[in-house]
């Protein structure tokens, strides 16, 4: 999934060219919604804040610099500011401290049904989804911006605003935990699973 | 190497990050232990299910109206403060510079002068008789009595100026029969008064000249383009 986008369409768009506009917000839409719904588990709020988060694009283009990093990430980067705004305002998990490394997920004892049968599935989608949305915020959010917009670890330290060394344990913590809740599907041994927050 | 450091090191493996001989390392370390594989196997396919099986997601209609809402209304906003040039190349599709643009204007302001001198029209002077008290009534068809001469010989600068009366009744007087009428006025108006016609007839209330001889409709009369100089038009 590649989010490229010419530099000289984005400067027409910033410039006011409604097609230009069009093309890009096209290209945009789904990944930065599918940020914001995955990290909300709230379609309205998502919405709202998907919204919001083009709005101050279009109302401060200036604050987007193409030499620091790609469009997407930048948008990721304003969307994240909004929802832990969110998330804080609702008092979500987002207070689970990253160093609490002695919880764990109890897999869901699923193995008893045929796991291949279950993946050929496509409520496996549903699974994956209930997942990630179990996971704590900071480690969901590396997650869904490496796995699923497939953007590098410069690009999600700077939306995170940490370094990458903070990212990739962030991603690791988050796969592990992640494989831990999947692992009726994958057959991963549930002697590996120790779910890390 | 130890399984449990190949289990530290493994998701960094799978993404590709480790050194050429550190990975060669954990790499023949996996294929040797069933367990290690086993992981790497998992972590595969969680990655696999992440990228392929999860729905692409999209927001409503309604979100992307409210986004383009809010483009429109910045950057139409903002037109009103672009250079002339740039705001010709929005509207307009193409840049007009401001000399060309003003000689543009020039020439249209030329032809339109051109044009109005050209379709200058003139008629004589047309005696009415105008009952403006029935301005409220319905209008009939209306004849004027106007006799069309060429002049030729006559040379004025200042085309005639065209009168133009809107009326609901006109009654014409024809002097070569002395039938008289009275009339009355039946104007519910205060205005009411009483007058003389020739060869009238009454309908409907209203009375109108009948057998008009040498008058023609409006519908007939063409107008005469003439040109000549001023002292000759007054």
């Amino acid at each position: 999934m590649s989010h490229f986008i010419d530099p000289k369409l984005i400067e027409k768009a910033i410039e006011g060219d409604p097609c230009a506009f069009n093309e890009v917000y096209l290209l945009l839409r789904n990944p930065v919604f599918g940020f914001v719904n995955r990290m909300l588990e709230k379609s309205a709020a998502a919405e709202d804040i998907t919204q919001e988060t083009f709005v101050f694009f279009i109302e401060h283009p200036e604050k987007y610099l193409i030499e620091r990093g790609s469009l997407l990430a930048f948008l990721c980067g304003v969307a994240r500011h909004k929802i832990m705004h969110h998330l804080r305002k609702h008092q979500n998990r987002l207070e689970i401290s990253v160093d609490a490394m002695d919880d764990f997920i109890e897999p869901v004892d699923e193995c008893a049904q045929d796991p291949l049968k279950i993946l050929l599935d496509n409520e496996i989608a549903l699974k994956i989804e209930e997942c990630i949305a179990m996971l704590p915020p900071l480690q969901r959010e590396v997650l869904i911006l490496r796995e699923i917009q497939e953007l590098s670890y410069e690009e999600i330290a700077k939306i995170v605003e940490a370094n990458t060394g903070t990212v990739k344990i962030r991603l690791y913590r988050a796969r592990r935990n992640l494989a831990c809740s999947l692992a009726p599907y994958i057959s991963y041994e549930r002697k590996n699973c120790h779910a890390v927050y | 190497m130890q399984c449990i450091e190949v289990e530290k090191w493994i998701e960094q493996f799978v993404d590709d990050e480790l050194g050429f001989l550190f990975k060669k390392e954990v790499e023949s370390h996996i294929n040797e232990c069933r367990s290690c594989e086993r992981i790497l196997t998992g972590i595969q396919k969680v990655r696999g299910l992440l990228k392929h099986s999860l729905p692409v997601v999209s927001p409503s209609a309604q979100m992307d109206a409210r986004v383009f809402e809010a483009f429109n209304r910045r950057h139409l906003k903002n037109k009103a403060n672009l250079p002339l040039v740039w705001r010709n190349k929005i509207l307009g599709g193409f840049a007009v510079s401001k000399p060309a643009f003003a000689l543009a204007a020039i020439v249209f302001a030329f032809g339109l002068g051109l044009a109005f001198q050209v379709g200058r029209i003139t008629a004589t002077d047309v005696n009415l008789t105008v009952d403006s008290r029935e301005l409220s009534s319905p209008p009939s068809k209306i004849a004027l009595p106007i006799e069309l001469k060429e002049e030729p010989e006559i040379k004025a600068e200042e085309s005639p100026i065209i009168r133009e009366r809107v009326v609901t009744r006109v009654v014409y007087v024809d002097g070569q029969k002395n039938k008289e009428i009275k009339v009355k006025n039946r104007s519910p108006k205060k205005h009411s008064e009483n007058f003389s016609l020739n060869n009238t007839v009454a309908d409907d209330g209203y009375l109108t000249q009948a057998n008009l001889k040498g008058f023609k409709p409006a519908s007939e009369i063409k107008s005469t383009v003439i040109k000549g100089d001023k002292t000759d038009a007054k």
